[in-house]
């Protein structure tokens, strides 16, 4: 089985490029292209000087905050629910194929490729603006694939309606934390229950700005992303194990 | 080679509504035997076919395959299976469907292209190879599922409303395939309508309704004793062949309608109205043996 997956893996990297990594990619470049040729007079006078390598890399983590969250969320909605909405998961898993792994690898798929295109993005904008870290931008891709792409692959896995759900709830953690932040000790009960159940969006972004500045990483923010993001990988297989492919 | 031991499947809507789909359901399929499932819409037949395939789980009874629950037995053999709704990714083209369908079954890389023009040759698809699925016509869709389904070899294959969609000519083709499909160490199970069809490729086939397992009908050659109602279409003599039939009546259109006799009765009947210049054009059973069980077992609504 091991074989027949891994020989169907370029399949799945070319639908994830085809349907799910071109719109993000083109988004990044887009934002990278517009500033440098409105400026595209000056641009070279601009981002070498002190002033114009600050104004790139906060339009660097303005455009990162904004789509990689997104680019997350297009690689892992309506992936697996979208072949058991639309009848496909009949076609490959009358096949000898195990659904757990087959979605396994394909969210692996998915992610490694998610990584590597928001690698090339950076390197791309480094070109077009200035030089950012392209291992740092990586590694800030590969952390938010844990949190969004386990969480988009356990909703999957359990529910019809994944993407929907992932996006009210990306956003309801966004708010309730951004909230219970804002207002410390005086926040409400239920709302910082909320707050520390849904997934740690706001440590997510903490962490991505420190690996773009190249700062030590908060430990404890670091554990919770990343243990959250496990429980939800390890949750999705559960799901994919115990509910029926059909329903 | 497959066992359904008192299975029962009952769907729950989120409302908390409860659909009972199969009830009690017991039954052996051996291997070497084709055995067709038949019943009207609604009767169970597709969610049959889901729980031989582990897409959903019995809420009671037990499913086993080779010994093994179905999940177990598919990720380790596979079933060929042609589903009763075709749905592929529109995108694809036939051959793509075809390659990535001939990865996920197993066949190496080496001779992916070789299995691929077999049974696109087996389906004659050739010409639409390089079509995206969206272009498609429903007959030429449903023999992709056909050709996608004899990619791997499996002791177990599952066609559901296989010649649905199909033309005339591919119909009669489907049932050569299907005895070639035949072999000893293989279970082939035939979800239809078209009773037909099944009374001509099956060894037995189940009749279901209202979830249940309405009888078992064997399917064999006529039987002397066997009391049946047939129609005669006479050029000349309609009132001899009812003079010499008890009870046959002459239809709306010059036909002679014989009601259940067996063979020997039929004969001698038709001997003595030929002999009084009746000229017989055609003669055949008003409904076959199947026809009759699956009229009496299932529960037609008015």
């Amino acid at each position: 089985m091991t074989a027949r997956l891994a020989a169907y893996a370029r399949w799945q990297l070319v639908d994830y490029l085809l349907q799910r990594g071109i719109l993000p990619l083109a988004l990044v470049l887009l934002a990278a292209g517009a500033p440098r040729l409105a400026l595209s007079h000056d641009a070279a006078i601009l981002w070498s000087s002190p002033e114009g390598l600050a104004q790139s890399r906060m339009l660097f983590v303005q455009a990162v905050a904004l789509f990689l969250p997104l680019g997350a969320f297009l690689a892992t909605a309506h992936v697996l629910s979208g072949d058991r909405d639309r009848g496909y998961v009949r076609f490959y898993f009358s096949k000898p194929l195990s659904a757990t792994r087959f979605y396994l690898q394909q969210y692996l798929v998915h992610g490694a490729a998610f990584v590597a295109l928001f690698g090339l993005a950076t390197v791309i904008w480094g070109a077009v603006t200035t030089h950012q870290s392209v291992h740092r931008a990586m590694e800030a891709a590969a952390l938010t694939w844990l949190l969004v792409g386990g969480l988009g692959f356990f909703l999957g896995a359990a529910l019809k309606p994944d993407g929907a759900v992932l996006a009210v709830v990306y956003l309801l953690a966004s708010l309730t934390q951004g909230y219970v932040t804002v207002m410390r000790g005086a926040a409400v009960v239920w709302m910082r229950g909320i707050a520390a159940v849904t997934p740690p969006v706001l440590e997510l972004d903490a962490l991505r700005t420190s690996l773009y500045a190249g700062g030590p990483l908060d430990a404890h923010a670091l554990a919770h992303v990343a243990g959250y993001g496990a429980l939800t990988w390890v949750l999705g297989v559960v799901a994919l194990q115990r509910l029926p492919l059909q329903r | 080679m497959i066992v359904l031991d008192g299975v029962s499947k009952t769907y729950r809507s989120l409302l908390g509504r409860r659909v009972q789909a199969v009830q009690e359901v017991s039954l052996g399929i051996a291997a070497g035997e084709v055995v067709g499932i038949a019943g009207p819409n609604g009767a169970g037949k597709s969610t049959l076919i889901s729980l031989l395939l582990g897409f959903v789980a019995p809420t009671a009874g037990r499913v086993r395959i080779g010994g093994l629950p179905p999940r177990d037995f598919v990720e380790r053999h596979g079933i060929a299976y042609v589903p009763e709704l075709m749905a592929l990714p529109p995108s694809w083209t036939v051959q793509d469907a075809l390659r990535r369908l001939a990865t996920l079954s197993g066949v190496r890389a080496d001779r992916l292209r070789g299995e691929v023009d077999r049974v696109i040759d087996a389906l004659a698809i050739g010409e639409h190879r390089d079509k995206r699925i969206k272009a498609l016509s429903k007959g030429n869709y449903q023999r992709l599922g056909i050709a996608q389904a004899l990619l791997l070899d499996s002791p177990v294959v599952i066609f559901d409303e296989p010649t649905h969609g199909l033309d005339p000519v591919w119909t009669l083709k489907f049932r050569d395939l299907v005895r070639a499909l035949r072999r000893a160490d293989r279970a082939i199970v035939i979800a239809s309508h078209n009773l037909d069809e099944l009374e001509r490729l099956a060894d037995r086939v189940v009749i279901v309704d209202q979830g249940r397992v309405q009888r078992v009908v064997t399917v064999r050659a006529s039987d002397a004793s066997e009391r049946t109602p047939y129609r005669v279409r006479v050029a000349t003599g309609a009132a001899a062949m009812c003079a010499h039939l008890a009870g046959a009546t002459i239809a709306a259109n010059g036909d002679v309608d014989v009601p259940a006799v067996d063979l020997a009765t039929l004969n001698a009947g038709l001997a003595a109205a030929i002999a009084d210049g009746a000229l017989v054009a055609s003669l055949a059973p008003r409904e076959s043996q199947l026809e009759r069980a699956f009229h009496s077992a299932v529960t037609v609504a008015p």
